[in-house]
């Protein structure tokens, strides 16, 4: 994130040194970090690392990693096209029931994910309450699908960029779009060259967030969309059915989707953010 | 310990009586668990294999004994909209088909049947736990699938009998986690294991056969 230079020393106090914290606060810090990692170092631990190349070749894998990067991809791609209008909407327009919008938008964050899987079969399975009508009128039907996939994973995906960009937006505020408007430039002009520069590294995040929570999706993609090799198995998928056959294979898949995580999320992070 | 296919079955029997802890997974989780030092007192597994397994890990010391099979169930969606009438329609493209995925039982189990009746499914799913499949035949998103006979029955779905499904049977286990178990852990598995125990009329009633 962006180092904190808006920060200002009150009146008549020393400005503290860059990089001096409270030690306790440093050292639950630590603890923190430690707890996100040392589950990490488990699986690190415990990775069949001779066996990897040739876990890592089989034909099931290959084709789990690349269903699940055409997901989660899709999925995010989907959540910037569908996100970016609805931040806007929830940081610029006046609503009569805010928190609750917010509040249901949030929604998907917490509900375990395979009640959003049976929710979205109610709503858009082939007899749920929209689904129905896709089927009956289009012939379309998205369980069993990938593109059912990549609509359960941007349905979990979705509020993760929502949330970020829309706090970026508030943060912002409008005084800057506004001084754009009486300059004389368009509402499109002000929002391209001017609200979207703005919040970049919310977006970048945003995005990543998305993408991160879209890569790892289970529940919802299982119960949604089921799971067929090279269509709807992603690699967490097939790293669960590697439990029950050869737990070393399922640690073995679980590395290469992190390692595919920290790939993207690194580069990201020095490509949009500015330090 | 118990498989979750055995989740109503351990609900009836142990309802209401103190000191006794379930804990429901499947298979193969349940034997993980054990081998990771999980204290339990007994061990019932959904096949032969999970339970060898276990045994051949050190995990469990006491004898494992049959008691209960199931078989496997062709289940349609309710008011059968695809006209499924045997095995041989798992192979229609048309329709939307489930099956348990080979790596659990269930699906170990159809693979085998269906390669014996000659039958390539055209499954759009391969789902990893029978629970998963049942619910979605059961909310009609699929229209046929192999699931166990018992689960069919719980969950109330339309079912036709093929014969050719009877020969293929998973074995339930029941095993003591010590080599000496103490009287009232015995007495539990002789519940399941000898006719006419509360366990084993439980799993009758809950559609399990007699091994």
């Amino acid at each position: 994130m962006n180092s904190p230079t808006g920060v200002q020393a009150g009146p008549g106090t020393a400005p503290r040194p860059a990089g001096q914290l409270p030690a306790a606060l440093t050292w639950v810090g630590f603890v923190a970090l430690g707890l996100l990692v040392l589950p990490i170092v488990g699986l690190l631990q415990r990775a069949p690392w001779s066996a990897l190349p040739s876990i890592l070749g089989e034909s099931e894998v290959l084709e789990a990693l690349r269903v699940s990067l055409v997901v989660s991809l899709a999925a995010t791609a989907a959540c910037m096209v569908l996100g970016l209008p609805l931040a806007f909407v929830l940081a610029r327009r006046r609503m009569r029931f805010p928190r609750i919008v917010r509040a249901l938008v949030m929604l998907p964050m917490v509900l375990p994910p395979v009640v959003a899987g049976t929710a979205l079969l109610f709503a858009l399975g082939r007899r749920g309450l929209v689904g129905q009508w896709l089927d009956s009128w289009f012939g379309v039907s998205l369980p069993f699908t990938t593109a059912g996939s990549v609509v359960a994973a941007a349905f979990v995906a979705l509020p993760f960029f929502v949330v970020t960009v829309e706090a970026a937006l508030h943060q912002a505020g409008d005084d800057l779009d506004e001084a754009a408007a009486t300059l004389g430039a368009g509402a499109w002009a002000t929002l391209v060259h001017v609200t979207l520069p703005t919040i970049r590294p919310a977006l970048a995040a945003g995005t990543a967030l998305a993408w991160a929570r879209a890569l790892g999706e289970f529940g919802a993609t299982l119960t949604f969309a089921g799971n067929f090799p090279g269509r709807t198995r992603t690699l967490p998928l097939e790293t669960y059915l590697a439990l029950e056959r050869n737990p070393e294979a399922a640690v073995a898949i679980s590395l290469v989707l992190m390692a595919v995580a920290l790939a993207v999320l690194v580069t990201l992070r020095d490509r949009w953010i500015p330090r | 310990m118990a498989a979750s296919s055995l989740t109503e079955v351990v609900e009836t029997v142990f309802e209401g009586r103190h000191g006794v802890t379930t804990v429901i997974a499947g298979s193969s989780a349940l034997v993980a668990q054990l081998a990771a030092g999980a204290e339990a007192d007994v061990l019932m597994t959904a096949n032969a294999a999970t339970m060898e397994r276990a045994v051949s890990e050190g995990s469990v010391r006491g004898e494992p004994v049959l008691m209960a099979v199931n078989t496997l169930v062709l289940a349609t969606a309710a008011g059968n909209p695809g006209g499924v009438t045997g095995l041989a329609d798992l192979a229609r493209g048309d329709l939307l088909i489930g099956l348990c995925a080979v790596e659990v039982p269930c699906g170990a189990l159809a693979q085998r049947a269906l390669s014996e009746a000659h039958v390539a499914p055209s499954a759009d799913t391969l789902e990893p736990s029978v629970r998963a499949l049942v619910a979605k035949i059961s909310l009609g998103e699929l229209d046929a699938g192999l699931v166990y006979a018992t689960d069919a029955r719980t969950a109330g779905l339309a079912t036709i009998d093929v014969p050719e499904l009877h020969d293929h049977r998973n074995g339930y286990y029941i095993a003591s986690v010590s080599a000496e178990p103490p009287l009232e852990v015995q007495a539990v598995i002789e519940d399941f294991a000898a006719l006419g125990g509360t366990g084993a009329r439980a799993l009758y009633v809950y559609g399990f056969g007699q091994p």
